[in-house]
């Protein structure tokens, strides 16, 4: 399994690409040629070109986990899709093989593929709530000393069941505890997550399409691209409120969110791209973007698809921005509709930056006040404001906010014009 | 709701059964009843399955009703309007480029960045806040920004430096953690060694025979290595005044206390120490025309007095090494006029000579000393724009491997004559490894119109000659310079 990782970086794939059963890809191991590897998800049954007798061998591990994490970035099928939707020509730099034609578009065999996945999953699914019990059965103390391999054990029997966005946190909650007082709090928080995915999982008939479609994302079953064609789209003119860059193993993700300015609702474009390579929507903080959306389905907000066909109408825009008490409302409103989501956006008006108990706040005229994430550092913020009340978005995380633009309520008398929400 | 069946007291109560596990612990009644309303049926029948519905809901119940916290203490002052308007974006841009480190510039980007602030200063407008952070982070770590990033940085910086304690030394009032630089009390009693030394150094620039003062009254308990660091920082702003205070530290226990005081004493040619030195250099010495006497024995006086027996140069005799370190440290002004002194003087009369012109900084014997010894030394030992007026003098007599440290020696910016007079310089030398020394200091400090003249010294050279590109630096060093210049006149 870590040679495996080793081997899931972008870089080292070329001709990626999948269909509704298959991955595929080329992957440059210590051969001269690539060995073309291909996963059909069926099965699941590998096939690879290097000499290894192991089976699976490292390659087809390897594609599978860069397509399970990376989704998107292997989906590059989804994106032409999208091109076509937007009526623009295709994309010149698509990394990505265009789609190859289905062999037998057979809705009878679709939908029989569909049901076989999903009995996968059921049994996946079903040995995560028996682990769980196990777990809290023997008490999570001695969970908390096991070492990685035990997570990792099931995490990888999850990857098997194709419910990858489920491994992905079981394999991440072991290295969450290290130094931590409130440790058990956390995980048995986390475990009440996965306890409620199951449920909400296996009662899936009963629920709205909203609460599936977040539901699958927490899992990690990936909308094909081909499927997004068919969402249903919202025309606004969006403000770019934030934009957001992490960068997990060679591979830079960008979370942009946008507000709609007629609609009052907020967006998520999410982004890829190999490090080095160039991200698809690179707007600039506080553009205005008149375009119509394709919205997956889910709680508000829901992640949204960019077309080819978008213009900026404007700069230096923000988003509506309230008080401390109306943004928790609204919180509180978004986490009942869709329990397991990471990160919401926020945007405070009239904020000052203060520090206090050891923590630094961002406090309303109110006196209510959240807290900013122990990792950010106040000093670009204190700079910018002067420690005057000033708009600021953030990115809501666990109870702590991450900034990502901020425009100063009073600019200064003397600034020539109004200063851009400069991005953090 | 009661302590036990609120969501915060059912989780509470639920942490603890997890813990320990429900193979020891039983699952409370009253866990179940609490779920059992939230969630609208009864969980179970194993005890397990209770555990995980209560998780299931009761983290729901938490995570949804995380509120916001509330302050009732006072919001701190904002701060005061800058008042200045902003440098133009290009300026700006420029100026974020040096700060973020995406030009790599030849000698590093702190000398760029010092010209960009004062001139920023200069024209009486503001940098880019965005930038102030990581300018406040620089200057911490190289001192040197710090009057320049104070100078042009203005109320913002000075408000910033209030709010974090690393930045306090630009701060204009002293912050709640520290005493500032005014306050000297706090500071000198308590702080540890390398904030006293700090503080003492920024006081000695300011007034001198107050930081001297403070030292005296604390001298009896300070350590030896912190007496020896202590009269090491009394060479700034060193005058007349502080000669009783060091005349007395030649008799303290630790040598390198001894040590450091005859240096500076040697630095004062009004000292009685340097009386004494010159008493000794008449016995030995005679002329011009010039003879020598080495002397044949150091007595307790001398060495009292600082000469000591290590540390001579390469190839240099005990009894010569000597005569070096007293002539060194004797007045100049015992000698005659120094053009006719140094005229057919002696090597070692020579050498002791520079070692008293780096000391006393003497614009005349530097002068008539460079002809004949090349020693960055007396050029640093000026200021500024006498170095700039004896660079020439140097160059002109320096072989090539004492160029880089004369260029070194001498601040910038250097006027557009005296900097093409230095690549012309250059260009006759014959030592590679020599030119590629001194091209650090000529990116720091020369005026940008030598770029013409290294561009066609670059045209000039072979193709393959690595000396290209290290000429391509400079001259991209000093573009940027010129940049700066024009966004910022």
């Amino acid at each position: 399994m870590k040679a495996a990782r080793g081997l899931a970086h972008r870089r080292t794939w070329s001709e990626l690409g999948c269909t509704d059963t298959l991955v595929f890809g080329r992957c440059q191991g210590s051969g001269r040629l690539p060995y073309q590897v291909t996963v059909d998800l069926t099965g699941p049954a590998y096939r690879c070109t290097c000499p290894s007798r192991k089976f699976p061998c490292k390659h087809g591990l390897a594609l599978l986990l860069l397509w399970v994490e990376h989704g998107d970035a292997v989906g590059d099928v989804g994106e032409a899709a999208v091109a076509d939707f937007a009526r623009a020509r295709p994309r010149p730099t698509a990394p990505g093989r265009t789609e190859k034609a289905a062999p037998v578009v057979d809705p009878e065999a679709q939908a029989r593929r569909r049901a076989e996945r999903e009995a996968t999953m059921s049994s996946g699914i079903d040995e995560l709530e028996r682990w769980m019990g196990d777990l809290v059965r023997q008490g999570l103390a001695g969970a908390r000393r096991q070492p990685y391999a035990f997570w990792d054990e099931m995490a990888s029997r999850l990857v098997d069941a194709q419910v990858p966005g489920l491994a992905e946190r079981v394999r991440g909650i072991g290295g969450q505890l290290a130094g931590r007082l409130d440790w058990a709090d956390v995980l048995l928080a986390e475990i009440g997550r996965w306890e409620l995915a199951v449920r909400a999982w296996r009662g899936r008939e009963r629920l709205g399409d909203d609460l599936v479609g977040d539901l699958r994302v927490f899992l990690g079953w990936h909308r094909r691209g081909d499927e997004v064609a068919a969402l249903p789209r919202l025309a606004d003119t969006w403000v770019v409120a934030g934009v957001r860059q992490d960068e997990l193993e060679q591979v830079v993700s960008q979370r942009t969110w946008l507000y709609g300015e007629a609609t009052g609702r907020w967006v998520l474009l999410l982004d890829f791209a190999a490090a080095g390579g160039t991200l698809r929507t690179a707007q600039t903080v506080g553009s205005v973007v008149e375009a119509e959306l394709a919205i997956h389905p889910g709680a508000d907000p829901p992640r949204g698809v960019l077309g080819e066909d978008h213009r900026v109408v404007g700069t230096g825009a923000l988003p509506a921005a309230t008080t401390v008490a109306a943004a928790v409302d609204r919180l509180a409103g978004e986490l009942a509709a869709n329990p397991w989501r990471e990160r919401l956006p926020v945007a405070l008006a009239d904020v000052v930056v203060l520090h206090d108990h050891d923590r630094w706040w961002l406090q309303d005229p109110a006196g209510d006040r959240l807290p900013l994430r122990r990792v950010v550092e106040p000093w670009l913020l204190l700079s910018l404001t002067g420690g005057r009340p000033a708009t600021v978005v953030a990115e809501w995380e666990s109870g702590a906010l991450h900034p990502l633009a901020v425009a100063p309520s009073n600019p200064s008398a003397l600034a020539v014009r109004l200063a851009d929400p400069v991005p953090l | 709701m009661s302590g036990t069946t609120s969501v915060p007291g059912l989780w509470d109560r639920l942490v603890s059964v997890a813990l320990v596990g429900t193979e020891r612990k039983p699952v409370p009644d009253e866990l179940v009843a609490g779920v059992g309303t939230l969630v609208g049926d009864v969980p179970g029948p194993r005890a397990e399955d209770v555990v995980l519905t209560a998780a299931a809901a009761l983290a729901t119940y938490r995570r949804v009703g995380q509120g916001a916290a509330h302050g009732d203490g006072p919001v701190p002052a904002p701060m005061g309007d800058d008042g200045r308007q902003p440098v133009s974006a290009a300026a700006g841009q420029l100026l974020g480029l040096l700060v973020d480190g995406h030009v790599r510039v030849l000698g590093g980007p702190v000398p760029l960045i010092d010209d960009w602030l004062r001139r920023c200063a200069a024209t009486g407008r503001r940098p880019p806040e965005r930038l102030l952070p990581a300018l406040l982070d620089h200057a911490t770590r190289v001192r040197a920004l710090r009057p320049a990033v104070v100078a042009a940085g203005g109320a913002t910086v000075a408000w910033l430096g209030r709010q974090n304690p690393a930045w306090e030394w630009a701060a204009d009032e002293p912050s709640r953690t520290e005493g500032g630089p005014t306050d000297g009390g706090d500071v000198w009693r308590t702080g540890t060694s390398a904030a006293r030394m700090a503080w003492l150094g920024e006081r000695r620039a300011v007034d001198p025979g107050d930081a001297r003062r403070q030292v005296e009254d604390t001298w009896k308990g300070e350590s030896a290595k912190d007496r020896a660091l202590i009269v090491a920082a009394l060479r700034a702003g060193l005058g007349p005044d502080d000669e009783a205070f060091l005349e007395a530290a030649l008799d303290d226990r630790a040598a390198a206390v001894r040590v450091a005081a005859a240096d500076l004493l040697a630095g004062l040619p009004t000292s009685a120490l340097a009386g004494r030195m010159a008493e000794r250099v008449r016995a030995l010495v005679a002329g011009p025309p010039w003879r020598v006497a080495l002397p044949e024995s150091i007595d307790a006086a001398a060495r009292r007095d600082g000469v000591v027996d290590t540390g001579a140069p390469a190839a240099t005799g005990k009894r010569t090494w000597w005569l070096i370190q007293m002539v060194g440290a004797a007045p100049l002004s015992i000698w005659p006029a120094p053009a006719d002194a140094v005229d057919r003087a002696p090597s070692d009369l020579v050498r002791g000579w520079v070692r008293a012109a780096g000391r006393q900084g003497d614009a005349d014997w530097s002068r008539a000393l460079l002809r004949v010894a090349p020693d960055p030394a007396l050029l640093a030992a000026l200021p500024p724009g006498a170095a700039r007026d004896l660079l020439p003098v140097g160059l002109e007599h320096a072989p090539d491997p004492a160029l880089a440290g004369l260029l070194a020696a001498t601040p910038g910016p250097w006027p557009e004559l005296l900097s093409r007079w230095v690549v012309q310089r250059l260009r006759a030398a014959t030592q590679a490894a020599a030119v590629d020394r001194a091209l650090v200091g000529l990116a720091g400090a020369a005026d940008v119109a030598t770029i013409a003249d290294l561009e066609r010294w670059i045209d000039d050279l072979e193709k393959h000659d690595h000396l290209r590109v290290a000429l391509a630096h400079v001259t991209h060093a000093l573009s940027i310079r010129h940049a700066i210049a024009q966004e910022l006149p």
